[in-house]
């Protein structure tokens, strides 16, 4: 743990950044066909009902990251254990995000730079950055979402000037009944992105003022909900449900329909900018937890010390974990979301409530 | 073996002790003022090497011209009118009354020559040798009675001192037309002549251990945060160097961040932006012999602020301040989105430019990185040239570098006149920015970003902005962030950030700087005239 | 200081991955093609596609100080080239040239009428929407009569690069004349996931030949010229029949496309004797479900003033402009007609009317979506209702003839 106190809008601006990550860019809630809006605002639902598990841990133990007060809960040995996983699966998220990052701007602008080159130069700023501490991070998120602001209201207004939002795209409403949307909204947008930001948990003890945690993880749940269901509706109304299916980048695709005066056009720089502000701060925050869950558990004083020799392993991870695109789509949808997610997520979550509560029973009892 | 480690770690050892000065100069054998007059004057010719510029005036006071006495000064730096009128002419001519005190008692006679005789506006005894000397030094007259171990220093300091001239660096069309000069003195007087209150405090030492530079540290008691400024003074503290050669000595001393691009202080040469920031709860560096006090601490958004912006209106101060900001972004990103844009990402080009400027391009024998590093590089070598030389000249070296050299060297076809186009225009933004610190910092950053967009095109420009961005939120100035009224936000701080709101509605000052004292007194629903009756 | 080691390694690495420079292309080493043209090549597998690329000398298009514009040099040129996939074929073009072919600026795509008849153009564009090289904002045009090579070598006045000559037509000609759609090919690839598509024909007016040379623009009245004509309606990728002038100009009506044309309407005595602009159009389809069927209600309202008139008609008064205005909501609704039955021949709902059917009633959709277009489309009821408004007659009230 640093020595570090965090401000509320530091906080909101990384979660806010944090849940746009990927989920900006690519179509999500797509299974839900032209009601895909909707079914990001059902897992936003579902993001809520899961934050107050995670709140409750937290009201428990405000100044103890996750791995801290799994200690606590599960005593020593399988406390510390379950700490590690937890620790793993911070890398291996950030790992999946830094490798959708690097596929998805290989595939849109960069087409003949390697993987690796990528990889290696964004994880040495994701490092910079961490060391300078998480403090250091929600100031600069801070500032980027001021700028994110002023990019997205520049290519909104240019998509709406060029006349090619058409709303008939989004109609008719619930073409396919309810069963598609329940179906994509849980379980899958409730993980991705929103039940993402249970790795808030190791960040929530810098926060200035505990009483507002939850104000602020709610607030930046909804606004991120809200926003992503608005771009998934642009999307629609812009490409049409076909091609939004098909299109692994669909941003940049509803971008490059901008045409103005036949002279602003080709507004793609846009989107790579989000992209690459979203991202960094999402990889940035998984590795962030990554780190500091590691300095927790190893008892390392100073989480810079361990900062290179984990980005090197989160850069060779992003590499090995599929050998290509689909190969890594597909390992996303099927086995992170239910072998991944839902116990990591959920199951540990709620068991973990489940044995606070009894000890504080126990513990009132025995008083 | 083993001598040998020892030897080695001994070396390493006298390496980490802390730098020792040579502290010969003015500390001599000498501790106290002689009796005697003779040796003491012999004592201050040694000691001063013979120096042709000391002046010894013997003579003897009095009607019945009983006592030697000598006047010493350095030539240059007394006022040698006061000296003879004052000091000389009193002590020859018109003492009568010395008899009314002991002539033999030498020790009656110097009270009566301090108190009775010289009629300047600062006397006083000295016993301590060095001390002497360093008046001396410092421009006092000195006067020796023989017989009698003290000595008086008298205030007739003078000599040639530049006259207050208008600011060149930071002119203002509404403003007052003053600048600092060298002296202290004069510096100190134009703040106090601002700000007539009992509360500005000024604190002065002497720092540089041949130098022996005066240092003033002013601040308004009440406003300035207290732990801002023992944070100064222990950092001016610990400051041990020979010379003070001038302001820029104690800011490099004393900042926070060696390693950062950005001037973490705030230099001026103007009374009333030192005033200014006096009142917000600043602290201000006077160094004698520099027309440059420092500002501290500063943040990275009052380098966007000029003199003017509180002159002007306050809608045009805002319009200025926000163009400042985008010509910023202009000299830094400029050519670096440039060669992205034209090397990497040809796409994003709308079709009719692109052709353009493929056709420009023609016939050019570098890379476009290597195009914009070559002008780029052209162009500051013309700046250093025009700005070193003298004015006149200065002229003809612009002209032959920007008219002749530049359609030179476009016809020649070695450049494109795109790029010609581009380093201009970032030249002229770059001269927008008005405090020279941020200019230079960008003037360097300007050249990292190209190498960034060189090497990845926008992809390594995004990432030089986010290290920019992350770097800058990590620097402090005095421990103030210093990107402070944007990260951390400070809602309240914007009034007088991007944009400058009516002087009633600056109603605060800035929340990090002052801690306590934040409310300003003043009313901003009290502005304006009343509503009419009719 | 806390900072050194980690600058120190920052640095290294940097200098390291920046030596990099992948994506790099510097514009003097781009030929910017400015038009793709894809033609019929043979039927063995090997050599399906004939593509023709146009590039674009950049020297001859802007003139840079000190080079000058040669008038003997032509502004474009083009290279050609077989494959079995048009990606392939367009590799095989590239060792034709000095330098590295630059495909983001393409401004048009022309299609020569034998492949659309023969092969069809169905699957003919998945590589410009997954290329990310490529943006899908061009028109893509089909060459009526004759080849894509021979509509890309046309040497055309007034404007130096051929396509931009044809997307400027295009362009004006929606404004003014209307008739055109621009089938821009983000909005063709859409069409083509469905069944039927519409694209716009272009026609060489002389012979193909003669525009082949500097010589066409050396003269005022060139003897080849290019030329926008008609919409050609496909089906399942191919090329059923042209629908020009009348009916091309309703169906752009119905897709609401068309926003400024002219009119001619009759006057006593002389036949077309008035020209209406008309500068506002909109049109609204309303869609209504009777007996499981879905009915049409498309609606027009049109404002529009009168630009000549040739016959001596006093139009200050309202009754006259009345009856003008009944004429021109028969001549829309004839166009519009028009356009219908000939859709309706063609079994081919070129409006695209079934996702008003889905939006109106989606199980309904559902069930008739496979046999839409040949069934139930050609036997669906289309009501046609235009309200047209003359809104002022110019400067002048009467014409000046007796």
């Amino acid at each position: 743990m640093e020595k570090a106190k965090i401000s509320v809008i530091q906080l909101f601006a990384m979660m806010f950044l944090f849940e746009l990550g990927s989920a900006v860019v690519v179509s999500l809630g797509i299974g839900a066909k032209k009601d895909a809006w909707l079914a990001i605002l059902f897992g936003m639902c579902g993001g809520v009902a899961l934050f107050f598990i995670y709140y409750f841990l937290f009201r428990q133990y405000p100044n103890l990251p996750f791995t801290g007060y799994a200690r606590k809960i599960f005593g020593k040995y399988l406390g510390w254990s379950i700490g590690l996983l937890y620790t793993v699966y911070f890398l291996y998220a950030a790992a999946r995000n830094l490798r959708d990052f690097g596929d998805l701007l290989l595939s849109s602008t960069m087409i003949e730079t390697p993987l690796l080159a990528i990889h290696i130069l964004f994880v040495l700023t994701i490092c910079y950055v961490l060391y300078l501490g998480i403090e250091v991070v929600g100031r600069t998120a801070e500032v980027m979402i001021v700028i994110l602001i002023f990019l997205g209201v520049t290519a909104n207004l240019s998509v709406y000037l060029s006349g090619e939002v058409d709303l008939r795209n989004l109609q008719p409403f619930l073409e396919n009944g309810w069963k598609p949307i329940i179906t994509t909204a849980f379980p899958l947008t409730t993980y991705f992105p929103f039940s993402e930001m249970f790795v808030f948990t190791m960040l929530l003890p810098y926060l200035n003022r505990p009483e507002l945690a939850k104000k602020v993880w709610l607030s930046a749940l909804i606004v991120s909900g809200l926003f992503l269901s608005y771009t998934a509706c642009l999307n629609i109304a812009v490409l049409g449900v076909e091609e939004l299916e098909r299109s692994i980048f669909p941003l940049l695709s509803t971008i490059g329909k901008i045409n103005l005066f036949e002279f602003i056009q080709r507004l793609d720089a846009i989107v790579v900018f989000t992209f690459l502000i979203t991202m960094f701060f999402k990889i940035a925050i998984y590795f962030y937890a990554a780190v500091i869950g590691m300095a927790d558990l190893f008892k390392v004083k100073k989480h810079q010390h361990i900062l290179f020799p984990i980005g090197l392993i989160l850069i060779f991870l992003s590499i090995m974990i599929a050998s290509d695109f689909s190969e890594h789509i597909e390992e996303g949808q099927k086995i992170t979301s239910y072998f991944i997610h839902i116990p990591f997520h959920i199951i540990i979550p709620l068991f973990m409530l489940v044995v606070a509560m009894t000890r504080n029973h126990f513990k009132k009892k025995a008083n | 073996m083993n001598s040998a480690w020892k030897r080695l770690t001994k070396i390493h050892n006298k390496r980490k002790q802390a730098p020792q000065y040579k502290e010969t100069e003015i500390k001599s054998n000498i501790q106290k003022v002689s009796e005697h007059l003779d040796e003491n004057l012999k004592n201050i010719k040694d000691a001063l090497g013979n120096s042709s510029d000391l002046e010894i005036r013997e003579f003897k006071m009095g009607k019945p011209s009983l006592h030697k006495v000598a006047i010493i000064y350095i030539n240059g730096l007394a006022d040698k009118n006061i000296i003879s009128n004052f000091v000389i002419e009193r002590l020859m001519g018109n003492v009568h009354n010395t008899e009314s005190v002991n002539p033999q008692s030498p020790s009656q006679l110097f009270t009566y020559i301090k108190e009775n005789i010289v009629a300047v506006g600062t006397v006083e005894g000295i016993t301590d040798w060095d001390k002497m000397l360093l008046s001396l030094l410092s421009g006092k007259t000195i006067l020796l009675l023989d017989g009698w171990n003290q000595v008086i220093s008298c205030a007739a300091e003078g000599g040639e001192l530049r006259s207050i001239t208008e600011p060149t660096i930071e002119p203002a069309v509404r403003g007052p037309k003053e600048s600092f000069v060298e002296s202290l003195i004069t510096n100190t007087a134009m703040i106090r002549h601002r700000i007539k209150s009992p509360n500005l405090w000024i604190e002065t030492m002497k720092l540089g251990n041949i130098t022996q530079t005066d240092v003033a540290i002013m601040y308004v008691k009440g406003i300035v945060d207290d732990k801002l400024l023992t944070e100064v003074k222990e950092r001016i503290g610990k400051i041990e160097v020979e010379e003070v050669g001038g302001s820029n000595t104690i800011e490099e001393w004393i900042t926070d961040d060696t390693l950062t691009p950005w001037p973490t202080m705030f230099v001026t040469e103007r009374p009333d932006v030192v005033a200014g920031q006096l009142l917000e709860g600043r602290v201000t560096i006077f160094v004698d012999g520099t027309p440059n006090p420092i500002i501290l601490p500063a943040t990275w958004i009052s380098f966007f602020q000029t003199a003017e912006d509180y002159y002007l209106r306050w809608s045009m101060a805002s319009f200025l301040r926000f163009l400042r900001i985008v010509a910023f972004i202009m000299t830094l990103f400029g050519p670096s989105l440039f060669i992205s844009f034209t090397a990497f990402h040809s796409e994003l080009i709308p079709t009719a430019l692109l052709i353009s400027l493929a056709a420009q391009r023609q016939g050019i024998p570098f890379p476009i990185f290597f195009e914009a590093l070559l002008m780029e590089l052209t162009f500051e070598v013309l700046r250093e040239a025009g700005v070193r030389m003298p004015r006149p000249i200065g002229q003809a070296v612009s002209i032959v570098g920007a008219l002749v050299l530049g359609e030179a060297a476009v016809a020649a076809g070695i450049v494109s006149s795109a790029m010609v186009i581009v380093v201009a225009g970032t030249a002229i933004a770059s001269f927008t920015i008005p405090h020279h610190p941020m200019m230079d910092a960008v003037r360097l950053l300007r050249f990292l970003m190209m190498v960034l967009a060189a090497s990845f095109g926008l992809y390594g420009v995004g990432l030089g902005l986010i290290v920019l961005v992350a770097h800058t939120c990590s620097v402090r100035s005095f421990g103030i962030p210093y990107l402070a009224p944007f990260a951390p936000l400070i809602f309240a701080d914007w009034k007088d950030a991007f944009m400058r709101m009516p002087k009633p509605f600056l109603s605060t000052r800035p929340r990090l700087i002052n801690q306590t004292n934040i409310t300003r007194t003043g009313n901003s629903k009290n502005r304006g005239p009343k509503p009419r009756e009719n | 200081m806390k900072h050194r080691p980690f600058i120190i390694l920052f640095m290294l690495l940097s200098t390291v991955l920046l030596s990099g420079c992948w994506d790099r292309a510097e514009l003097q080493d781009l030929d910017i093609v400015s038009a793709i043209g894809i033609d019929e090549g043979s039927d063995d597998l090997d050599n399906r596609y004939h593509v023709t690329v146009q590039v674009i000398n950049e020297g001859q298009i802007a003139g840079v100080q000190g080079q000058g514009v040669n008038g003997n040099i032509a502004p474009v040129t083009i290279y050609s080239a077989t494959g079995s996939n048009v990606e392939e074929a367009l590799r095989k073009i590239a060792p034709k040239l000095p330098q590295e072919l630059f495909y983001p600026h393409v401004q048009l795509l022309v299609i020569g009428e034998e492949l659309t008849r023969k092969k069809g153009i169905e699957d003919l564009f998945d590589w410009i929407e997954r290329d990310t090289r490529f943006r899908t904002l061009f028109p893509v045009l089909v060459a009526k009569n004759s080849t894509a090579m021979n509509v890309l070598q046309i040497v055309t006045s007034l404007e130096p690069i051929p396509s931009a000559k044809i997307v400027g037509a295009l362009e004006a000609t929606q404004e003014t004349w209307g008739v055109f759609s621009s089938t821009r090919a983000d909005k063709v690839i859409k069409q083509l996931s469905g069944e039927v598509a519409v694209l716009t024909g272009v026609q060489i007016i002389g012979p193909p030949e003669k525009g082949n040379s500097m010589t066409n623009v050396q003269v005022i009245d060139p003897p080849a010229e290019l030329e926008l004509l008609g919409l050609g309606i496909f089906k399942r990728g191919k090329l059923q029949r042209w629908l020009v002038e009348d009916a091309a100009r309703g169906a752009m009506l119905i897709n609401n496309e068309l926003t400024k044309t002219i009119v001619n309407l009759d006057c006593e005595q002389k036949k077309k004797g008035i020209a209406v602009d008309m500068v506002r159009s909109k049109t609204k389809i309303n869609t209504e479900i009777k007996n499981n069927k879905p009915v049409f209600y498309v609606s027009v309202r049109s404002e529009s003033h009168i630009v000549e008139v040739h016959c001596p008609i006093d139009l200050s008064k309202h009754d006259i402009i009345k009856q003008l205005e009944k004429q021109i909501e028969e001549e829309i609704k004839e166009e519009i007609i028009m356009a219908i039955d000939a859709a309706k021949e063609e079994k081919s709902d070129i409006f695209r009317f079934g996702e008003y059917v889905n939006r109106k009633d989606p199980t309904l959709w559902k069930e008739i979506e496979k046999k839409w277009n040949d069934e139930v489309f050609p036997e669906t009821e289309v009501n046609v209702n235009v309200q047209a408004f003359i809104r002022r007659s110019g400067l002048r009230t009467k014409p000046y003839i007796k």
